[in-house]
């Protein structure tokens, strides 16, 4: 098992997950946003403190999982 | 009420904190402290209809900040009772005086719409208002007429302006921030959600709050000004119309409480900032040194 210094060399985190970039990173808050926003207006019932935490939380933990899954998937194929 | 503002507020407490409790104030103290006024009061404020029968209080403003009522959750009072049962609870300082702080601050900001809060009580039940903009909320308007008002007066700018101060002090929102300030002071709280989330997940937790409060302003806004079609004084409107006046919009009636003449207010609540801001600091080694001799258990 890595040590957590060797973890932050290869730019992993605490759970050996991957540290975004800064420009990556905003681009899934903004995604977090457009999407927050435009379900929100829509559905007004979504724009609660409970809902629109979770849903930025829930973007930035599960989106580049996501991404890095698909991702792996084609390079494979 | 403030929307928003409650939002970005929380930042701006942590980015002019006094220099000796900066890193050591929770965050989480003052998120809960700002947040549970409204948590308590608020849900009855627009309230809920079913099967056609509305639940809801028939008065939101007297429910709301009045008393009787439950503006008592909107004093300082209540905040600091809550603040002393918390330290006697956790003999936590970091906890305690963040709480308090974010309890201040949600009090101590709703005294710009039209009913504001009653800032002396149990001492008196007078509210507290600089009437900047109209208290809109109501039985039949419901959210959606109160967050249209808002967005159409002063409220707004309220609203932009804690934006502004938070994004004035933007390294309280930055990664490098949230490691050497944010964290230290709750390491057992981050630490256990860490064991959930990654890192850019709990960062994310941190800046859900502004987050949070920019897409409502957004939302809201694209609500009030761009989909929602009010018939306004017989004539029908694509938006609801901007009016940036004192006490403004001039499209509905601005609730209000008995209430203390509005320009003895701000020189009271700068007073009131500033006495909380003193006895705080004056506490704050005090609390530190009853942390350091509680018994290890």
């Amino acid at each position: 098992m890595a040590t957590s210094e060797q973890q932050h060399e290869r730019g992993l985190d605490h759970r050996g997950e991957r540290r975004l970039s800064g420009k990556e990173s905003a681009v899934w808050y903004l995604v977090a946003a457009v999407t927050y926003v435009g379900i929100g207006t829509w559905q007004k019932v979504l724009l609660t403190w409970f809902v629109g935490p979770m849903w930025v939380v829930a973007t930035l933990t599960f989106g580049p999982r996501l991404y890095d899954r698909i991702r792996e998937r084609k390079a494979n194929q | 009420m403030s929307w928003a503002a409650h939002q970005f507020e929380t930042y701006a407490v942590m980015a002019h904190l006094p220099k000796k409790m900066r890193g050591k104030v929770s965050y989480w103290g003052v998120y809960l402290g700002d947040f549970f006024p409204d948590f308590l009061a608020k849900f009855w404020v627009y309230g809920i209809t079913i099967g056609g029968h509305h639940y809801g209080a028939s008065v939101p403003q007297q429910w709301h900040r009045g008393w009787p009522g439950m503006g008592f959750t909107h004093t300082l009072a209540f905040g600091l009772i809550l603040g002393v049962i918390l330290w006697f609870w956790k003999r936590n300082r970091a906890l305690t005086v963040g709480y308090i702080l974010g309890y201040a601050a949600h009090a101590l900001t709703d005294v710009n719409d039209s009913v504001g809060t009653m800032l002396l009580f149990p001492f008196s039940t007078l509210n507290w208002t600089i009437r900047t903009w109209a208290y809109a909320a109501t039985v039949k308007g419901g959210k959606y007429l109160d967050a249209a008002a808002y967005y159409s007066s002063l409220g707004l700018v309220m609203d932009l302006f804690w934006l502004g101060v938070v994004l004035y002090s933007w390294r309280v929102l930055t990664r490098e921030y949230w490691r050497t300030n944010i964290v230290p002071a709750d390491a057992h709280i981050w630490a256990k959600l860490g064991r959930w989330l990654p890192e850019r997940g709990l960062l994310a937790l941190y800046r859900a709050t502004f987050f949070f409060g920019l897409c409502r302003m957004v939302g809201w806004n694209l609500y009030a000004h761009v989909v929602a079609t009010p018939t306004i004084n017989g004539v029908k409107r694509r938006g609801y119309p901007f009016d940036l006046s004192w006490t403004g919009p001039w499209w509905i009636k601005a609730r209000t409480l008995p209430h203390v003449n509005p320009w003895t207010v701000m020189p009271v609540v700068i007073f009131m900032l500033f006495t909380l801001y003193t006895v705080l600091g004056r506490l704050w080694d005090r609390m530190g040194r009853d942390e350091r001799n509680l018994p290890i258990r």
